[in-house]
């Protein structure tokens, strides 16, 4: 266990949500909800086609229905194209060419939403339709249709190597090779953002209320396409509903804000469920294939993944590669190599696991099949080649190089802390590992159709990752020794402004319900990477102590007069300040901080408090969340079914601020995961268009669907991490499909490679249709 | 000038009556939404799927979306709005938070408002009752665990 300097008083505490009242009592206002004074409605009319060049557009019958204040096209809107930070979106608002279908063509804001909507119909459009092309590797081939305004469909190939693969696969004892497949997961959600934009004076003012998770990267990014000093661009990040990434921020927001522009009004746009699903964007389809050489013994030597994913049509991503690399540092010889296509799909960008959900099942398969091969316990294979804190931590080189390539790099950038090898021990211990598996020649004796069969599987995910930006935080204290904190996160509900909120109480020595927190405007917080790539409890909670710490000098150096002690030797607790050596020199902070005319209730001389810092955390140590999960499940044989009957989860994220918060998010991770591997999947027709828009057709897990999966953590001090936290949201989504598979090879012999696994695709595999 | 068609309709929300003008195929869900003002009713799939929009319809939960405004008249409605009394949290509203029965809280409203729905008939339901209670409500958080939890805990404060 981690050791702390000092009692905690509010961090590793089960404390409630800042927002818990505002969201048991239904007044937490979500964007559908947000209204301002004079607002109208806008409705998109989105592409029926996949890719087609738009001849002609005539409007002029919408503009001239009663209640249309404005319509706009690709005519009204910057030639330029506009780019995410984080690549989830490159292209224009709109331009003549449609890629997806429900591609945005144009928009009308009106009084009602039934008067846009009929507007929508009276808009002509005449298309010269182009050959579309749905699958990334036919994307990939000389000649096929092009979806990008420039450059080829495939982003230059992202490399982490070393050593030299091939050597390793004749060293090797054993090489297994294979091969998986992931269909578009959804994130799913039935929030829908409505951004609501408003102009103002002259239009030199814009503020956009949307529910977006990284206000500030959005900020950037509307004030750079409007051409608008960044203090005059304002953005209030409403919270999200569930978001998984799909609410990051979107060419929506750019949409609303040139429809409000054109107006002359604030504008609502509203989407319908089945656009959140087949307009917005969604998971990349990856094919992924690789090979794994390992020794007798069980030291892996050399391992190879190709992984060629999708971008759809407005994704520019080839980064997705997060964590594989440093899950396994100890090989002596690894290649990784990534390509993003363009393809005629709705756009695919960031979804919670990115990467590493979808190329880490690919790997497990292969250490699993490795395993076998040596008749290894899969744990055990596992136990001698995970990482340890103070490995090499290779992939970031690529983040240096797409986005800091012009600072120094350091000379050895390690994993700070990695307690797989923990993880595992527990996991074994709790589900009964040993007792459960019965090795590799021992699958299901029933004779039955239904199986019954075990497994495991392990996975790392990124606490965000360097060079997109540090994170600042400001915390300014009031008279009574309550605070402020400000820092930039959004609302996504994943808790991070509670734990924020846990961290500056701890370090600034006051009370959890002394301090409140403003996340979700940008012109009140600093700039921040918001809630993105588990990155807010490591990056910004960084900040956020450090501001703390700053304001807390700042009051210990009014009160050294006060107690006749140096700053140095005071501390606060519990709102007190304190001598560390004398035990009777203590007094309140407000003794400090309000100083009362006498006989009158308020007026009084403050000091202005306000303490303020930019994140500065090392590039040559690297955080990274890590968690071992452990299954029990039956096969229906017969119907392909399968029926989860036990799971358990293992994680590290150091040392936990809210274990309540935690937990939740391993639940969250769980059912979603599960979901992926299970039922989860966007289909499209050769058209491309989606064809199950909706929760009737597509399905999520209910409560009851699957057993409460059993939690524990691993509590380990990351000695970067604030108060040796780490990034927790996304590592437990990435581990079900590894998991599942080799539960599933344990009770039926068959491998499952492409997710989800329906009872089709296993009875597939199981030879029966 | 089109003539208007809109009816009067005349519901019982949360105790109080109230008369609104609305389009006569208008879902109850728009109506207290738009009209009565209650956003605490959360406007989710609008096809009847996930239950963000449930609320109590002579003591059973609904998907408001799912149902015109008209066919509410003369039955009582309970939303998320009017289970606290007099600024009290009622036991559900409060188990939640202290069990963190939510995550981005989208759901919430009318996973409570099931929750409730059941406890009224079943005060003391055992841990498959309480998931079968919650079948018509998606949280895409995946935060079924301690909602069960926050409702198992909440009976038994009902209880005594």
């Amino acid at each position: 266990m981690g050791l702390h300097e000092r009692d905690l008083q509010t961090v590793n505490k089960r404390l409630p949500l800042k927002d818990a009242h505002e969201k048991v009592t239904g007044v937490h206002e979500f964007p559908y909800d947000f209204t301002v004074p004079g607002m109208l409605y806008g409705r998109i009319l989105r592409s029926p086609h996949a890719h087609a060049q738009i001849r002609r557009i005539d409007v002029s019958k919408a503009e001239a229905l009663p209640g249309v204040i404005a319509v706009i096209t690709h005519k009204d809107v910057p030639a330029e194209e506009w780019i995410g930070l984080w690549t989830n979106y490159r292209g224009c608002v709109m331009d003549d060419k449609v890629r997806f279908v429900g591609d945005e063509v144009a928009a009308v804001a009106a009084i009602d939403i039934r008067t846009a909507d009929r507007a929508l119909e009276l808009i002509k459009v005449e298309y010269d339709i182009l050959p579309h092309v749905l699958d990334a590797r036919e994307a990939m081939k000389p000649g096929a249709p092009q979806v990008k305004t420039s450059g080829n469909n495939s982003k230059d190939v992202v490399l982490v190597k070393w050593g030299d693969v091939e050597q390793g696969f004749r060293e090797a004892d054993v090489v297994v090779e294979g091969a998986t497949l992931n269909n578009a997961q959804d994130q799913a959600t039935f929030s829908r953002n409505s951004p609501i934009a408003s102009w103002a004076d002259n239009d030199t003012k814009l503020t956009l209320w949307s529910g977006c998770t990284a206000p500030s990267e959005l900020k950037d990014a509307v004030a750079n396409l409007v051409k608008l000093p960044k203090s005059s661009v304002r953005i209030v990040a409403l919270p999200t509903g569930p978001s998984l990434g799909k609410w990051w921020f979107n060419n929506l927001e750019m949409m609303t804000v040139y429809l409000a522009k054109k107006a002359h009004r604030p504008v609502k746009i509203v989407l319908r469920q089945d656009e959140v699903f087949a307009g917005i964007k969604r998971r990349h389809i990856e094919y992924t294939t690789g090979r794994l050489g390992v020794m007798k013994d069980g030291t892996m030597v050399s391992m190879e993944v190709n992984d060629i994913f999708d971008n759809g049509a407005y994704g520019d991503k080839n980064d997705i590669f997060q964590s594989l690399s440093e899950l396994w540092p100890r090989v002596n010889h690894g290649y990784f190599e990534m390509y993003g296509v363009s393809t005629n799909l709705v756009t695919a960008g960031c979804m919670r696991g990115v990467g590493d959900l979808t190329m880490n099942f690919a790997l497990e398969v292969l250490i699993h099949k490795a395993a076998e091969k040596i008749d290894m316990d899969p744990v055990e294979l596992r136990r001698i080649n995970a990482a340890k804190a103070g490995d090499p931590c290779r992939g970031q080189d690529i983040h240096h190089e797409l986005f800091g390539s012009h600072l120094p790099y350091p000379e050895k950038v390690v994993i700070s802390s990695c307690a797989m090898d923990e993880c595992l021990t527990k996991g074994v211990e709790e589900f009964g590992w040993k007792r459960r598996w019965g090795g590799w020649s021992s699958t299901n004796k029933s004779s039955g159709p239904v199986k019954r069969g075990v497994g495991m599987a392990t996975a790392m995910h990124v606490c965000g990752i360097r060079y997109t930006g540090d994170c600042g935080a400001i915390v300014k204290v009031n008279a009574d020794g309550s605070a402020n904190l400000m820092v930039s996160l959004g609302r996504q509900g994943n808790g991070n402004d509670s734990t924020q909120c846990q961290i500056a109480a701890e370090e600034l020595g006051i009370p959890y319900d002394m301090i409140s927190i403003d996340c979700n405007d940008t012109n009140v917080t600093p700039w921040g990477q918001g809630s993105t790539a588990s990155t807010s409890t490591y990056l910004s909670g960084t900040a956020t102590r450090e501001a703390a710490r700053d304001a807390k000098r700042k009051i210990l150096k009014l009160a050294e007069s006060k107690l006749d002690e140096s700053a140095d030797n005071l501390d606060i607790k519990d709102g007190v300040i304190f001598s560390k050596t004398h035990h009777n020199k203590r007094i309140p902070i407000t003794r400090v901080l309000e100083d009362k005319i006498p006989d009158f209730w308020e007026l009084a001389k403050q000091p202005c408090i306000v303490g303020s810092t930019v994140t500065n955390v090392p590039d040559d140590q690297i955080p990274k969340h890590v968690a071992a999960h452990f299954v029990e499940l039956e096969v229906d044989t017969d119907t392909g079914e399968i029926r989860l009957l036990d799971y358990l989860q293992v994680q590290d994220s150091g040392r936990l601020i809210n274990p309540e918060v935690c937990e939740n998010q391993l639940n969250g991770g769980y059912y979603q995961g599960v979901g992926f591997t299970l039922i989860e999947e966007l289909v499209h027709d050769d058209m491309g268009r989606i064809l199950n828009p909706n929760f009737a057709h597509y399905k999520i897990f209910r409560c009851g669907d699957l057993p409460d999966p059993k939690i524990h953590f691993i509590e380990q001090d990351d000695p970067v991490g604030p108060f040796g936290a780490k990034g927790l949201g996304e590592a437990p989504i990435c581990v079900p499909p590894g998991a599942i598979a080799l539960a599933i090879y344990n009770a039926t012999g068959v491998w499952m490679t492409e997710t989800p696994f329906t009872p089709e695709r296993v009875l597939k595999a199981l030879g029966k249709i | 000038m089109k003539k208007s068609n809109k009816i009067v309709v005349s519901l019982n929300v949360n105790g109080l009556t109230y008369e609104v003008l609305a389009e006569p195929h208008a879902k109850l869900l728009e109506v207290l939404r738009e009209n009565v003002g209650l956003k605490g009713v959360k406007s989710g799939c609008e096809e009847g799927e996930c239950g963000a929009c449930a609320i109590l319809l002579d003591g059973e939960p609904v998907t408001s979306c799912m149902m015109l405004a008209g066919a509410a008249v003369g039955k009582e409605i309970v939303t998320i709005e009017g289970l606290a009394k007099g600024g009290k949290l009622h036991p559900l509203q409060e188990a939640f938070m202290k069990y963190h029965g939510m995550q981005c809280g989208y759901c919430t409203p009318g996973a409570i408002i099931a929750a409730k729905g059941l406890l009224d008939k079943n005060p003391n339901p055992t841990d498959q009752e309480v998931r079968d209670g919650f079948s018509g409500n998606l949280c895409r958080c995946g935060s079924y665990p301690k909602m069960v939890k926050s409702v198992l805990e909440a009976a038994k404060v009902i209880n005594g």
